[in-house]
């Protein structure tokens, strides 16, 4: 063989080395420094910290409230800037489908945004993830405490007793039974008198539902979309059952009563909704936003958030006298109440550069009248601080005010744990399994049950 | 400036005995491709030997994880039924999509290789849908298919037929995804057509002559001088729709019943909503590994079909 010298061969060798080096090098040593191990001076907050000089800063701040939200999130900003003119917020309003992936990848390639808007569910995974700040070392200096805010809304924001998250808005006030009254009227039933338990409601349904030529023309309520996106949970709860223990190691729904709770809502949709393949078909004509469902008339009730009464004044104004809330129905096991789970916070990510004035942000969001009590005041929601629904501003505007505070008051706080995405998505798909009737609700019940478990036990043994 | 175009010859020659011009000219050479050699190492060849490496470990993007050997692989084998679904959906919409684009594809380049008014503009027409940006066009299907308003059931309903419910039913969700990939046949096409250009036309000539009618032609003149090029399709095709994502993430999440839920779809989950990036990576290469096993059986069995006529 006569002399090789560069071939293609050892050319494609030597850029393999050095490709691959440097991502080696690139991705080990990146996530070292975010070993829990650092010590966490340089984010402990100065005492005093402003009367210190202000030198302009910029900060970053994602957000999801989106729709007719907008106008009211960038006066919010307007306000704090205003009341802290040296820090100039960016924000950016991020589309709901990829949020997490956005975070996640934001915090990994160490350029997160300052403050960002989490769900409360996704909150312990990003913990253990040591993707957050702990927020208690602001609280007690700026004198941000626990009872400030509802338990339920509290209790949502704690993991491994720190807080890493505050809430806005709620995590209550998600399953409120809403309904429209003229439909109640037409159907000869009394409006103001709302079903109060899963046979009463069966009734209700059947007098409200209507198809035409075998497909639905007007649903009278369907079951299976409810604010919290889990129908399972909210049914679980209202007969009596609990999810998992509050130690967050033993799956506990495989029991009699979420047995029932699944069964229930299978003949429910079968029985009085067509199907579940048709109520998809139908759901699919409507959207988010200007087409919603319960105010374009495709449903004479519905289990959905206190956020519905700012779209319905958008959107309809005309059904506002129409409206009656009240609580889900309850089984025969249980009582009535919503659910708090999860519900949404602002968090600061760890890593950001100005940790004062995303704290800054934060309790502004969070605490302050002009900011987070206003915001919420606006869409006439209730807001997680006690103070701001007592303001007799916040319920001013809302008819049904004392009817939403009344229902939130029920709620019962649901624990998340570090698996929640995982673990949803089992839900839904036992619960899909079953209404859609691929399985028996037993058999659902009990793979979905089996496969949570799995989850959970494979989590606690390398994390234990 | 003169450049030295010497006929390549089959010896390497060692840098150091390479002259001046020729050196010149291969510093040339390599500063022309390291806009693209850059990019290949960054962005391609890198992430590809460290995805190997992490596909060893529980790297969760945030935490790097500690190495676990082949359980990340063991596990999508044996302990992980959605792994065993998502590759079977994927299968299914494999099997229904390829044939039918490089068949439509290749009678689409049968007609447009016909003399008519408006060629051009025909081909491109046919063509276009294929550039569209892929959202955009995902987005475009999702009103195409809706059950209740959707201009294919509209359509249907012309012909009397009930309303397929589409993309809300397990049974048709997979069908309407494979009658959507019919979007994309342009570029099956626009080969194919190259591939017609390039048959002599004194074998059809000769057929002629001898009395074969246009369907003879195409059977044992056409097909056979296409088998090249339907072979490349075939195996391009297979290499794309095996990756199939976009559809399934922004139409149905993998729904109704997981019956969209795609291998990608699979892997994304796990990827970022799990925090396994680690299990996703060996994911990834197992389905690389799957590709690459079809792609060496289709090079093995190529020379029982393919002609590569003179």
């Amino acid at each position: 063989m006569e002399n090789k010298g560069l071939t293609r061969r050892e050319f494609m060798r030597l850029a393999a080395m050095t490709g691959a080096s440097a991502w080696l090098a690139a991705c080990a040593p990146a996530a070292a420094p975010q070993a829990p191990a650092q010590p966490t001076k340089e984010e402990a907050p100065a005492a005093g910290g402003k009367e210190a000089k202000h030198e302009p800063v910029t900060i970053r701040f994602w957000h999801h409230w989106g729709g007719n939200r907008v106008p009211l999130m960038e006066e919010q900003i307007n306000r704090f800037m205003a009341k802290y003119p040296w820090i100039k917020v960016e924000v950016t309003l991020q589309p709901w489908d990829q949020r997490l992936e956005k975070i996640l990848t934001a915090v990994a390639a160490n350029d997160p945004p300052d403050v960002t808007m989490l769900g409360r569910h996704d909150m312990p995974s990003f913990v253990e993830q040591n993707a957050l700040l702990p927020l208690d070392e602001w609280m007690k200096r700026d004198g941000i405490t626990a009872d400030l805010f509802y338990v339920a809304e509290f209790k949502g924001c704690q993991y491994k007793g720190k807080t890493w998250i505050l809430p806005l808005p709620t995590g209550g006030a998600l399953d409120l039974m809403w309904r429209n009254k003229r439909w109640f009227r037409q159907a000869g039933l009394d409006p103001e008198k709302p079903p109060e338990t899963w046979a009463e409601l069966e009734e209700v349904a059947k007098a409200l539902t209507v198809f035409e030529n075998g497909t639905l023309k007007r649903v009278g309520i369907h079951i299976l979309r409810v604010g919290d996106g889990y129908p399972f949970l909210l049914w679980l709860y209202n007969n009596g059952g609990t999810w998992i223990s509050e130690d967050l190691k033993t799956i506990q729904f495989n029991s009699p009563a979420g047995l029932a709770a699944l069964k229930w809502m299978v003949d429910f949709t079968n029985n009085i909704n067509g199907g579940a393949e048709e109520v998809a078909a139908f759901y699919s004509q409507t959207g988010e936003w200007e087409n919603g469902p319960f105010y374009n008339d495709y449903e004479a009730m519905q289990i959905n958030g206190s956020w519905e009464f700012f779209k319905i004044k958008g959107y309809a104004p005309d059904l506002i006298p129409e409206l009656g809330v009240s609580v889900v129905p309850h089984g025969p096991n249980g009582e009535s109440h919503g659910l708090a789970y999860g519900g949404w916070g602002y968090v600061i990510p760890r890593g950001v550069k100005h940790v004062e004035e995303a704290w800054l942000l934060v309790k502004w969001l969070t605490t302050e009248k002009d900011g987070a009590c206003w915001f919420l005041q606006q869409q006439k929601r209730p807001s997680p601080l006690k103070y701001c629904n007592e303001d007799p501003a916040s319920g001013e505007g809302n008819p049904l005010w004392k009817d939403i505070l009344g229902v939130m008051g029920q709620d019962v706080w649901v624990p998340i744990t570090p698996v929640q995405p995982q673990i949803q998505q089992v839900i839904s798909q036992m619960t899909e399994e079953a209404t859609y009737g691929q399985k028996s609700p037993e058999e659902a019940l009990q793979w979905g049950a089996g496969e949570a478990q799995r989850i959970l036990d494979e989590y606690w043994a390398e994390h234990a | 400036m003169t450049f030295i175009a010497t006929p390549q010859t089959k010896d390497h020659v060692r840098w150091r005995d390479m002259s001046a011009a020729r050196r010149k000219e291969a510093i040339l050479g390599y500063l022309f491709i390291s806009p693209w050699l850059l990019g290949f190492l960054m962005f391609v060849l890198g992430p590809f030997i460290a995805s190997f490496y992490l596909s060893f470990t529980t790297y969760s993007i945030l935490q790097p994880g500690k190495w676990v050997g082949l359980q990340n692989y063991t596990r999508a084998l044996s302990r992980e039924p959605l792994f065993w679904k998502s590759l079977g959906n994927t299968a299914y919409y494999v099997i229904g999509a390829v044939p039918l684009r490089i068949i439509l594809g290749f009678i689409l380049a049968l007609l447009l290789n016909v003399q008519v008014r408006g060629l051009t503009l025909w081909r491109t027409l046919f063509y276009v849908p294929s550039i569209t940006p892929l959202v955009a066009t995902t987005v475009l299907w999702l009103y195409l298919l809706n059950p209740k308003f959707g201009l294919i059931n509209y359509a249907l309903s012309l012909l009397h037929i009930s309303p397929v419910p589409w993309l809300t039913s397990p049974k048709w969700s997979k069908p309407a995804l494979i009658l959507m990939s019919v979007w994309w046949v342009g570029g099956n096409m626009v080969i194919f057509l190259a591939g017609l250009q390039g048959i002599p036309q004194h074998l059809y000539e000769a057929a002629e002559l001898d009395g074969a009618n246009a369907l003879r032609r195409l059977w044992h003149i056409t097909i056979p001088m296409m088998t090249p090029t339907i072979y490349f399709n075939l195996v391009i095709n297979i290499i794309n729709t095996f990756q199939v994502f976009v559809q399934a993430f922004i139409m149905t999440d993998g729904g109704p019943l997981n019956s969209t839920r795609f291998y990608m779809l699979y892997l994304y989950d796990n990827a970022f909503r799990f925090f396994k990036m680690g299990y996703a990576s060996a994911l990834a290469w197992i389905l690389f590994l799957i590709i690459l096993a079809l792609t060496i059986l289709l090079v093995k069995t190529s020379n029982r079909w393919v002609f590569y006529g003179g």
